[in-house]
């Protein structure tokens, strides 16, 4: 493999981290976290990728084209050839986060067990912002007291249930979008949107739905359910 | 066109510099293009299998490739900078002792899987014994301080899953080692790398080493997202269920599901925590397995070791993994 195909294949990689991090699509795959080793790496990469295409200059302009394998055993790989690959795949499949096809495909994820030293009283405001994965786990984990009465609101997007009727569902994230399951909300008193479409649901809990009824899923009755913009981050926790 | 390009490099030297170029010219040729298309064919490819795909794919090589690179980055400063007798000098000489030593050391490496393979690869080169270099390599990745801490999170009030994390991990990763020593033959590793002449300079045996470990176990890791990607969005979502059941057949379907997944060891802890309906032998297994033989750990050790290495040693590895799983599960859970 010539220096010059290592310096195409070494731009790529690191192509790819540049734009998911300019565009903050790299929400999408992984947790905010990872964005300074994401940085970083592209810009090892992006060094790496310059001084191989500085060799590959040289080497083309002496017409020595000297072969670094030669005499030494093994080049690189032709496997090494499909690190163009995630950039293609970028660019020729808009960028979207995992929604209804994968959250109907996956299990949802065990609520985080309640902390030790039991739930604090949800925030002040009329409606207060809770996160979908906050109330599930509230909900089902001995917090349900800590929801009833309250107005909240809170925003996913919209999946269908098999049995009727809709949930708001947000995608959970461990560590990279490979392990993505599904927190999710049954809807009462709402048309369902349609699936994968955002919105903010505004409503109150159902006493007695999450636990109680052994579903796990707990249920709101909603006020009111507008559509908004895919946020920056679409996963949670 | 890859192919002929790279055959004329090899084969036709006396094309010189300007065949060397056409491919490369190609290559950035057809990216270009296809950047291009992709903006004009809009959303043809938009299916939400395989927007699933993609998006999964794509995860899997962006959550690796940070680690690759602090990999690559150690492994190519362990061959180039550090002198061949301190890294002998490191490990006990009888190699019995070493591989439990080795072991052990692996809690120092505070990274996934991705980074153990060039990091193995770059101590072999340096002359550790393969016993105790592939030792490192199972142990690093599941049994370092993040990954114990996150197990320990994942399962709260249940400090005997990280306990016998470690134990069945340690004791799976030391047992492969010894039988390495014992029957393993170095003629089935190969080791590539960028050939160190003596009168380069120390700087550029680093840097060709890092680009060249890169592009090694890049391309294999990226096989190994494709495959998991692609069983991810094809498998029917509620056959994991309906094999929950049974003890035996729970532990290997979760086995399975930690190869196919190629999930880091750093998450691999919540992602187990959530097979609620497997027994936690069954949930042991998969963090114990996960770390050591999964689908793009297997690609990378293919591309770094040789073929002639993988298929001994990943059989080899996931008996002992089950294994150890299966005994600690009883013993201690």
């Amino acid at each position: 493999m010539s220096r010059a195909v290592q310096a195409i294949l070494l731009l790529s990689a690191a192509a790819l981290l540049v734009r998911l991090v300019v565009t903050g699509e790299y929400l999408f795959y992984v947790k905010p976290g990872m964005l300074p080793a994401l940085v970083a790496s592209a810009a090892v990469l992006a060094v790496l990728a310059a001084l191989a295409g500085r060799d590959a200059w040289a080497e083309a302009e002496s017409g020595t084209a000297h072969d670094d394998h030669a005499g030494h055993g093994h080049g690189e790989p032709r496997a090494a050839l499909l690190l163009a690959l995630p950039l293609l795949v970028v660019l020729l499949i808009a960028p979207a986060p995992l929604g209804a096809f994968s959250a109907a495909r996956s299990a949802p994820p065990p609520p985080a067990p309640a902390p030790a030293d039991g739930f604090a009283p949800l925030g002040p405001g009329d409606p207060v912002e809770v996160k979908v994965v906050e109330f599930v786990q509230r909900a089902t984990e001995g917090g349900a007291a800590t929801l009833a009465g309250r107005r909240v609101r809170m925003t996913g997007f919209s999946t269908p249930d098999p049995d009727g009727g809709w949930w708001l569902t947000r995608m959970v994230v461990g560590c990279c979008a490979a392990d993505a399951s599904p927190a999710r909300i049954a809807v009462r008193g709402a048309d369902a949107p349609p699936a994968d479409a955002w919105v903010a649901l505004t409503g109150t809990w159902v006493e007695g739905t999450g636990s109680e009824d052994g579903s796990l899923i707990p249920a709101v009755d909603a006020d009111a359910v507008e559509g908004i913009d895919q946020p920056a981050n679409p996963y949670q926790r | 066109m890859e192919r002929a390009a790279a055959d004329g490099h090899d084969h036709g030297r006396d094309g010189g510099g300007r065949l060397g170029l056409a491919g490369p010219v190609i290559l950035l040729g057809l990216l270009v293009a296809v950047a291009v298309a992709g903006r004009l064919t809009g959303d043809a490819l938009d299916g939400p299998r395989i927007g699933a795909f993609a998006t999964v794919f794509v995860s899997i090589v962006v959550q690796a490739l940070p680690f690759l690179v602090l990999g690559v980055l150690l492994s190519a400063a362990i061959v180039a900078f550090v002198p061949r007798e301190l890294a002998s000098r490191a490990l006990p000489r009888n190699r019995a002792l070493a591989v439990p030593v080795a072991g052990v050391a692996g809690m120092a490496l505070p990274g996934c899987e991705c980074a153990s393979v060039p990091v193995a690869n770059g101590l072999m080169r340096k002359g550790v014994a393969p016993a105790a270099a592939l030792t490192f390599l199972l142990a690093a990745p599941a049994v370092n301080p993040i990954v114990l801490a996150a197990t320990w999170v994942a399962f709260p009030g249940r400090p005997e899953m990280t306990l016998g994390r470690l134990v069945a991990s340690l004791g799976a990763a030391v047992a492969v080692g010894w039988l390495w020593t014992l029957l393993g033959r170095s003629e089935w590793i190969r080791l590539p790398g960028a050939h160190a002449d003596e009168d380069e300079s120390r700087w550029l045996v680093f840097r060709r080493g890092v680009s060249h470990d890169f592009l090694h176990a890049g391309g294999y890791l990226v096989v190994g997202g494709l495959l998991s990607a692609v069983i991810n969005v094809v498998l029917p979502p509620s056959w994991v269920d309906s094999l929950a059941e049974q003890a035996l057949i729970g532990v290997l379907v979760l086995a399975l599901l930690a190869i196919v997944m190629c999930i880091c060891s750093e998450a691999d802890a919540f992602v187990a925590a959530s097979f609620t309906q497997f027994s936690p032998t069954a949930q042991l297994a998969f963090m114990v397995v996960g770390p050591m033989v999964d689908l793009k750990l297997i690609a990378m050790q293919v591309g770094t070791f040789g073929r002639a290495f993988a298929v001994r040693f990943v059989p080899v590895v996931l008996v002992a993994a089950l294994l150890a799983s299966v005994l600690v599960g009883w013993a201690l859970l």
